[in-house]
C-alpha cells in the first residue's frame, strides 16, 4: 500500500508541475532589465525598507502608549489594526525584495559553466531558510501583533541596521562598472 | 472505443510527422521525431498483428511498449539539448541531479530485486514498466525543477513537448501502479487510461509543433566583474547574515 501511495504521489506531483509549467508566463529576459530589477530591490531594502528610523517608527511603542493614554478604546483598536497591517506589509516587502535578489542571482548563475553543484545546493537551502524566516516573522506579527514581544522590536531594529551595512558590502557585485550604466527601460533615466 | 482511439492516434501521429516535414522540424527536434516515428510504426505493427494473429498481440504489445519507452528517453535528451544547453550552469546542475537520481534508483533496484518476493511473468512485466516510468518521471521532474528554479524560459514547441510527454508518463505511472497493486482485474483501466492520455498528448504535440517556435535565447549577460565563485560566496554571506538576524528577531 505504501508503495502504491508513493507511485501515486509521484505521478500526481509530475502532473501538478506540468500544470504550473503550462500556466507559466514568459518573463522578460535581458541583462539590463535584470540588473535594474536587482538594483531596485537592493535599493528598496537599503533605503526604503531596512533603515533603522523606518523600522523603529513601525514598531514604536511610544506611539502605542500615546494612543492608549489619549484616545478612546475604539481608536486604540483601530491603531493596533492599522499598525499590524503596516508591519505585515513591511515584512512582505522585505521578502519580495529578497526574492528579486534571488532571481537576479539565479539569472546570472545559470550562465556560468563553472557552476558548482554543492554551492548551488547550499545557496538554494540558504535562500529557502531566509525566505522561511521572513514568513515566520510575518506569522508572528499576524498572530501576536507588532507589539506582542517587546524585545522583538529592538532586535528587529538592530538587525535591520546591521543588514543594511552588510548588504551594501555583500552585494557589491550589483554595482556595475563605471563604463556600464544601466538605463531604466520605462523612463530612460540612468540607473547606474 | 478502443478502435476509435487507435485510429485517432494514427491520424494524429501522421499529422504530426507531415507537419514536421512541411515545417522542416525533423532535423531541429531529431530525438522527438524519432520517438514519434517509433510510436507510429509500433501502432501500425500492433494493429496488423491484432488483425492477422490476435493471440500474439500481448507479446508484441509489451515489446513495442518497451521499444517506444526507450525512445521516450530521447525526449528528455531533447529537453536538455534545446532548453538547458544555452544555460551551462543550469545544464550542469540538471546533469548532476540526473546522474545522482539514476545512481540512487540503480542502488534501490539492486537492493529491491534481492529482497522482493518472486512475481509471475505478467506481474513482472507490469512492475518493470512501472519502474521504468518511475525513472522517467523522476528525471522529467528534476528537469522541470531546474527549469523552474533557474527561471529558464521555455518556448511553445518545447513547452508542448514537455507537457504532452509528461502527461502521458504521469498517467501511465499512475495506472501501472494501480494495476500492479490491484492485479489483472483492473486491466480495463489500463486499456483506456493509457490510450486516452496518449491521444491527448498527441493533440498537444500537434498544436504545439504546428510551426517552428524557437526557444527564447538567454538575454545578454550584464557586465559582471566577478566570477561565479565570488558571486556565490558573497551572496551566501549576505543571506546567512540576514537569516541569522531575522531568526534572532523572531526568537526574541
Amino acid at each position: 500500500m505504501i508503495q502504491l501511495i508513493f507511485f501515486l504521489l509521484l505521478g500526481a506531483l509530475l502532473l501538478a508541475s506540468l500544470f504550473f509549467l503550462a500556466r507559466r508566463r514568459p518573463r522578460i529576459e535581458g541583462g539590463a532589465q535584470a540588473m535594474v530589477e536587482a538594483r531596485q530591490a537592493l535599493s528598496a531594502l537599503q533605503s526604503g525598507l531596512l533603515p533603522r528610523e523606518l523600522v523603529e517608527r513601525i514598531f514604536a511603542r511610544e506611539d502605542l502608549e500615546y494612543v492608549a493614554s489619549h484616545a478612546p478604546p475604539p481608536v486604540h483598536k483601530l491603531f493596533l489594526d492599522e499598525r499590524k497591517q503596516v508591519a505585515l506589509s513591511w515584512a512582505r516587502q522585505v521578502r519580495a525584495a529578497i526574492l528579486h535578489l534571488r532571481r537576479f542571482y539565479l539569472g546570472k548563475a545559470r550562465l556560468y559553466a563553472g557552476l558548482e553543484f554543492r554551492t548551488e545546493l547550499e545557496l538554494a537551502i540558504d535562500f529557502a531558510l531566509l525566505l522561511f524566516a521572513c514568513r515566520v516573522l510575518e506569522l508572528v506579527v499576524y498572530w501576536r501583533g507588532p507589539y506582542a514581544a517587546g524585545r522583538m522590536v529592538g532586535s528587529t531594529t538592530l538587525a535591520a541596521a546591521r543588514i543594511c551595512a552588510i548588504t551594501e558590502q555583500a552585494l557589491a557585485f550589483l554595482n556595475p562598472p563605471a563604463s556600464a550604466v544601466a538605463v531604466h527601460p520605462m523612463t530612460g533615466s540612468q540607473e547606474g | 472505443m478502443e478502435t476509435v482511439l487507435v485510429c485517432a492516434g494514427i491520424l494524429l501521429e501522421c499529422m504530426i510527422l507531415v507537419r514536421a516535414l512541411q515545417q522542416r522540424l525533423l532535423a531541429r527536434y531529431a530525438y522527438f521525431y524519432s520517438y514519434a516515428l517509433s510510436v507510429l510504426l509500433g501502432t501500425l505493427l500492433l494493429s496488423a498483428v491484432r488483425m492477422i494473429r490476435p493471440s500474439l498481440y500481448p507479446t508484441y504489445y509489451w515489446s513495442v511498449q518497451f521499444v517506444t519507452l526507450l525512445f521516450g528517453y530521447g525526449i528528455l535528451l531533447e529537453i536538455i539539448q534545446q532548453v538547458l544547453s544555452p544555460y551551462p550552469g543550469a545544464e550542469r546542475f540538471a546533469r548532476r541531479t540526473g546522474v545522482g537520481l539514476l545512481a540512487g534508483i540503480l542502488c534501490f533496484a539492486l537492493v529491491y530485486s534481492r529482497l522482493a518476493p518472486g512475481a509471475s511473468h505478467g506481474q513482472f512485466v507490469v512492475e518493470f514498466e512501472r519502474d521504468l516510468r518511475t525513472v522517467q518521471t523522476l528525471l522529467l521532474f528534476s528537469l522541470l525543477a531546474v527549469i523552474s528554479y533557474y527561471g529558464i524560459p521555455v518556448g511553445r514547441n518545447m513547452k508542448g513537448m514537455i507537457v504532452g510527454y509528461g502527461l502521458y508518463v504521469g498517467t501511465s505511472l499512475i495506472s501501472l501502479a494501480v494495476r500492479a497493486y490491484a492485479g489483472a482485474w483492473l486491466a480495463t483501466l489500463w486499456v483506456f487510461a493509457q490510450p486516452i492520455s496518449f491521444t491527448i498528448s498527441l493533440a498537444i504535440w500537434l498544436v504545439a509543433l504546428w510551426s517552428y517556435a524557437p526557444n527564447p535565447a538567454p538575454g545578454p549577460a550584464a557586465d559582471l566583474e566577478e566570477d561565479y565563485g565570488t558571486m556565490a560566496h558573497r551572496t551566501r554571506a549576505m543571506i546567512n547574515l540576514m537569516r541569522t538576524h531575522l531568526f534572532k528577531s523572531v526568537r526574541s
